[in-house]
C-alpha cells in the first residue's frame, strides 16, 4: 500500500499538504476569525491625520485638482487606497518591512511592538510584513517626517539622505515638479501608517484634524487590548 | 562490474520502445533555450539592482527601469522562467524514459511550451508596468494567475499519465515527481488567491509564510531532488546507494517540510505557539536532508574520481555541498535566537541565493552541460574548456557572494540592535555590496561562456567517433573536462 | 526480477576494521551523546515545568502534541506495512531503473554515458 502511487499521491501529495495547510493557515485564521476585517470606511473614520490636511494647505492648487472634494474622508479612502497600490506595484516592500518585532531593540527605534489587530483591514491584505530592510521599518512612519521631507525623498532621496540606496521616483511628480496625484496619496498612505496608535499626535505636538486626546487615545488602546487578548 | 545491459526486462511488454519515439528532444531543448533566456533576463535584473545598491543606477528616475520592478523580474524570472522552464525540459527527458511511455499528448506538450513563455512574458509585463500582486515570489499579476494555474494543472495531467500508467514498483525519482505534480498546483492556487481573496491580516502573513517555503519545498526541491536521483546513477552507472534510505527521505520531506511556512515570520504578530510549531519541524527536516546527502554521497564511493573527470557530476556534487550548507544554515537561522539578528538582513538574502543558484540552478547547469550536446546531435562540446570557465566563474561567484552576504547580514543585523543611525548600517553595507556586485559580474560572464558554448556547439556539431575508447583509458566526451 | 548478482555492490566485510578504530569510534560516539542526552533531558524537564508552572504554557504543547500523535501514526502505518511484506523488494527498482536506461541507450550513438 505503501508503495502504491495513489498513496504517494493522495497522502503525501494532497494529504500532508492539506495537514500543513491546515496547521499553518488555517489555525491563525481561525484564531482571528472573530475580528472583524476593518473596511477603507473604517480606517477612514478613525480620523484623517494632520499630514493629509496639510498637504492640502501646501499644494492647494495640485491638491484640489488631484482630490476634488479637498481633504475630506472620501478624498483620504481614495489617496489611501491608491497609495497602497502604489507601495505594492513598486515594490517597496521589498526594501521596508511594516512590522516591529519585541527584539533586537526595535520598539527603541520605531515605537510599540506590533500588535495582530493592526492588521485586520483592506490595506494588509495580503499582508505587507515584508522579508527585508534595506530601508527602514515603515509601520511607525506617520508623522515622524514632514510632508515635505517625504516629496524631497520621493524625489531625489540622495538629496536628503546622502548615504541612501533608495530609487529615485520622478514619476510621482508634474512637470512643475509638484507632487502628482501618486506622490500625494504615497505620502497619505505613508503618513497614515501608524498614525491609529495613541503616541502618533505627540511626535509633532498637535493632533490629527478629527478630535482625539491623549485621554481618547489610551482609551482607545486600552480598549484595543482587551479586544486583542 | 556496471554493466546492466544482458539482463531481459521482467514483466514488461517486452519490447523496450526506442528513446528517439520516447523523448521529444526538440521540446527539451527548446525549454532549455527558453530557460537559459529567462536565467540571463533574471541576472541581469539582478546586476540592475545591485548596481541601485552602490548608488550608480545607470537608469535613473525611468518608470520602465524601476529597481523596485526588476527586482520582481528577477526574482519570478528565476523560479518561474529559469528553474520552472529546466525543469520541464527535463521532465520531458526523465518521465518517457523512466515509465517507458510517451506523455499524455505531443501537441498538449507543444502548447504547454508557447502557453508557458506566454505566462512568463505577460509576468514581465505586467511587473515592469506595476501590477504586482504583494506576495513575495507570487507578484505574478493577478490576471496572468489563473492563466498559469491552468497551464500547471496540465502539466501535471502530461506527465502523470504516463506514471500512472507505467507497472511495477516505482523508482524514488517517480515518488518525488508525482507529490510535485500535486503540491505545486496547490501551491500555486493557495498562494495566489487564498491571501488575495480569502484571508486577509496576519493570518494572510501565515500563509504567504507557507507558499514562499513550499515554493522552493513542495515545487523546486521535490523536482529538483527526483532529477538527480535519475541523472546522478545515470551517469555514474551505477545504482543509488540505498532505495529504502531515499524512500525515507522522501517520507520526511513530504511530512515535515510544509509545515514550515511560519518560520519565515518569526516574531511576527502570528501566535507564538505556532511559530514554535514551525522551529520544531524545520530543525526535523534538516535530519530528513542528512539522509538524502548520505545517500548520495555512499553513491560516490569508490566513485570519487568523477568529480574531477565528469562535468556535470560535479555539478551535482557542489549543489548538494551547497544545498547541506544551506540545510545546516536554516537549522541554525530558524531559531529564535539568530532571528533576533538576522532576520530583515542580507543573511537571508545570501541563503536564498545559495539555495535557489547554488542548489538547483547549478543541478539545472549540470544536467543542460550534460543533456544539450545530445540534443543538438553533436558528439561533444565544441570547447569543453569553455564548461569549465563556466563551472569555475559561476561557483567560485556564488561561493563569494554568499560569504558576502551573510558576513554583511550580521553586521547590519548587530548594528540595528546596538540601535546605529540607519544612515551607518547604509555605510557599513556599502563594501559588502560592491562585492556582491562583482560578484554577480562574475556568475553572468560564466553563463556567457556557457551561452556562447551552447551556440558554438549548434553551428559546429562534432561528428560521432566510430570506437569509443574502452573506459580506463583518457576519457574522451563531451561530459569530459580533461585536468 | 531477473538481476545479475554482481550488479549488489559488495558488502565490506567487518573483519578489516581495528581494535583501535573500534575504540575511536566508541569514544567519538560518547562525546557526542552524552552531551546531547544531557542537553535533551534537561530540555524535557524545563518543558514540564513550564507546562505545569504557567496557565499559558500548556499552550505550547499543541504543537508538539499534534506532531507527535501524526508522526505516531505514521510510524503505525509503517510497522502495518511492514508486517504485511510491502518492502520486500525496496531496492529493486533502483537496478530497473539502470537496465532500462541501458537499452534505450544501446541503439543511440551519441550516448557518450555508455563510456563512463
Amino acid at each position: 500500500m505503501l508503495e502504491s502511487k495513489s498513496t504517494v499521491f493522495l497522502v503525501a501529495g494532497v494529504g500532508f499538504f492539506v495537514l500543513a495547510f491546515v496547521v499553518m493557515g488555517l489555525l491563525p485564521w481561525m484564531i482571528y476569525m472573530d475580528q472583524e476585517e476593518e473596511t477603507l470606511e473604517d480606517l477612514v473614520a478613525k480620523g484623517i491625520p494632520h499630514e493629509f490636511v496639510e498637504l492640502a494647505e501646501r499644494f492647494p492648487e495640485q491638491f484640489s485638482r488631484h482630490f476634488p472634494n479637498g481633504p475630506t474622508p472620501s478624498s483620504f479612502g481614495d489617496a489611501l487606497q491608491l497609495g497602497h497600490d502604489i507601495y505594492v506595484a513598486e515594490g517597496c516592500w521589498h526594501c521596508h518591512s511594516q512590522q516591529i518585532r519585541p527584539v533586537s531593540n526595535e520598539d527603541l527605534r520605531w515605537g510599540a511592538v506590533s500588535h495582530p489587530s493592526e492588521y485586520h483591514n483592506v490595506l494588509q491584505r495580503p499582508v505587507l510584513f515584508g522579508t527585508r530592510r534595506v530601508g527602514p521599518d515603515l509601520i511607525r512612519e506617520a508623522a515622524r517626517r514632514s510632508n515635505d521631507w517625504h516629496i524631497a525623498h520621493f524625489y531625489e532621496p540622495t538629496n536628503v539622505v546622502p548615504t541612501s540606496v533608495m530609487p529615485n521616483y520622478p514619476w510621482f511628480f508634474d512637470e512643475d515638479g509638484y507632487p502628482n496625484r501618486k506622490g500625494m496619496a504615497l505620502v497619505a498612505y505613508i503618513q497614515w501608517l501608524g498614525s491609529w496608535l495613541p503616541e502618533y499626535p505627540y511626535y509633532q505636538g498637535e493632533g490629527p484634524a478629527g478630535a482625539r486626546s491623549r485621554e481618547g487615545d489610551e482609551a482607545a488602546l486600552e480598549t484595543r487590548r482587551m479586544e486583542g487578548s | 562490474m556496471t554493466s546492466a545491459a544482458s539482463g531481459a526486462l521482467p514483466n514488461e511488454d517486452t519490447a523496450i520502445p526506442s528513446a528517439s519515439d520516447l523523448v521529444i528532444r526538440r521540446l527539451v531543448l527548446w525549454h532549455f533555450v527558453a530557460a537559459l533566456t529567462f536565467v540571463f533576463v533574471a541576472m541581469l535584473a539582478g546586476l540592475l539592482f545591485s548596481f541601485q545598491l552602490i548608488q550608480i543606477y545607470p537608469f535613473p528616475g525611468m518608470e520602465a527601469f524601476s529597481p523596485g520592478r526588476w527586482r520582481m523580474v528577477h526574482t519570478n524570472g528565476v523560479a518561474y522562467g529559469f528553474i520552472a522552464n529546466a525543469f520541464l525540459g527535463a521532465l520531458h527527458w526523465a518521465v518517457p524514459r523512466l515509465t517507458l511511455r510517451r506523455v499524455l499528448s505531443v501537441k498538449l506538450s507543444y502548447f504547454i511550451f508557447f502557453a508557458w513563455q506566454g505566462v512568463l512574458l505577460a509576468t514581465v509585463i505586467g511587473l515592469l508596468t506595476g501590477y504586482a500582486q504583494a506576495v513575495e515570489w507570487g507578484e505574478t499579476p493577478i490576471f496572468v494567475d489563473p492563466v498559469a494555474l491552468l497551464g500547471l494543472i496540465l502539466v501535471a495531467i502530461n506527465f502523470l499519465t504516463p506514471i500512472l500508467k507505467a507497472k511495477g514498483p516505482m523508482y524514488v525519482t517517480l515518488w518525488y515527481f508525482i507529490s510535485a505534480f500535486v503540491w505545486t498546483v496547490m501551491v500555486y492556487a493557495m498562494g495566489s488567491y487564498v491571501p488575495e481573496f480569502f484571508v486577509g491580516g496576519t493570518a494572510s502573513g501565515a500563509i504567504i509564510g507557507l507558499f514562499i517555503h513550499d515554493l522552493v519545498g513542495l515545487f523546486v526541491t521535490p523536482i529538483g531532488w527526483g532529477l538527480m536521483y535519475y541523472f546522478v546513477p545515470i551517469i555514474l552507472k551505477k545504482p543509488i546507494w540505498s532505495h529504502g534510505l531515499s524512500l525515507v527521505g522522501f517520507w520526511g520531506l513530504a511530512f515535515f517540510y510544509p509545515l514550515n511556512g511560519i518560520h519565515h515570520f518569526l516574531y511576527s504578530p502570528i501566535p507564538m505557539f505556532l511559530q514554535y510549531g514551525a522551529v520544531i519541524s524545520t530543525i526535523a527536516v534538516e535530519l530528513v536532508v542528512t539522509t538524502v546527502i548520505i545517500n548520495f554521497f555512499g553513491t560516490l564511493r569508490h566513485r570519487g574520481d568523477a568529480l574531477r573527470t565528469n562535468l556535470p557530476i560535479r555539478w551535482f556534487y557542489l549543489g548538494m555541498v551547497f544545498y547541506f550548507t544551506t540545510c545546516l544554515q536554516c537549522a541554525f537561522q530558524v531559531t529564535l535566537t539568530f532571528q533576533r539578528i538576522i532576520h530583515f538582513s542580507d543573511w537571508v538574502v545570501g541563503h536564498s541565493h545559495l539555495v535557489m543558484f547554488g542548489v538547483f540552478g547549478f543541478w539545472i547547469l549540470g544536467f543542460m552541460t550534460y543533456l544539450i550536446p545530445r540534443l543538438l546531435n553533436s558528439a561533444g562540446w565544441y570547447r569543453p574548456s569553455w564548461n569549465a570557465w563556466h563551472f569555475w566563474l559561476t561557483g567560485l561567484g556564488m561561493l563569494v557572494m554568499f560569504f558576502d552576504l551573510v558576513i554583511a547580514g550580521l553586521i547590519q543585523g548587530f548594528m540595528w540592535k546596538e540601535l546605529a543611525p540607519w544612515e551607518a548600517t547604509l555605510t557599513a553595507s556599502a563594501p559588502f555590496w560592491l562585492v556582491r556586485l562583482f560578484t554577480g559580474i562574475a556568475i553572468v560572464v560564466g553563463q556567457l561562456f556557457f551561452f556562447a558554448n551552447i551556440l558554438m556547439t549548434a553551428i559546429h556539431k562534432r561528428s560521432i567517433e566510430p570506437a569509443p575508447t574502452p573506459a580506463g583509458g583518457e576519457l574522451e566526451g563531451p561530459s569530459v573536462v580533461t585536468a | 526480477m531477473v538481476r545479475q548478482e554482481d550488479n549488489r555492490p559488495a558488502m565490506s566485510s567487518p573483519e578489516g576494521r581495528s581494535r583501535t578504530k573500534t575504540w575511536v569510534i566508541w569514544v567519538v560516539a560518547m562525546a557526542i551523546l552524552i552531551p546531547a542526552g544531557l542537553g535533551f533531558v534537561d530540555k524535557l524537564v524545563q518543558f514540564f515545568r513550564t507546562v505545569q508552572s504557567d496557565s499559558e504554557g500548556a499552550f505550547a504543547i499543541m504543537p508538539i502534541l499534534n506532531y507527535l500523535i501524526i508522526a505516531a501514526g505514521m510510524v503505525c502505518l509503517l510497522v502495518w506495512a511492514i508486517a504485511h511484506g510491502m518492502f520486500r523488494d525496496v531496492e529493486g527498482p533502483k537496478y530497473t531503473m539502470l537496465e532500462r536506461e541501458a537499452q534505450l541507450d544501446r541503439d543511440d550513438p551519441l550516448a557518450w554515458s555508455q563510456q563512463a
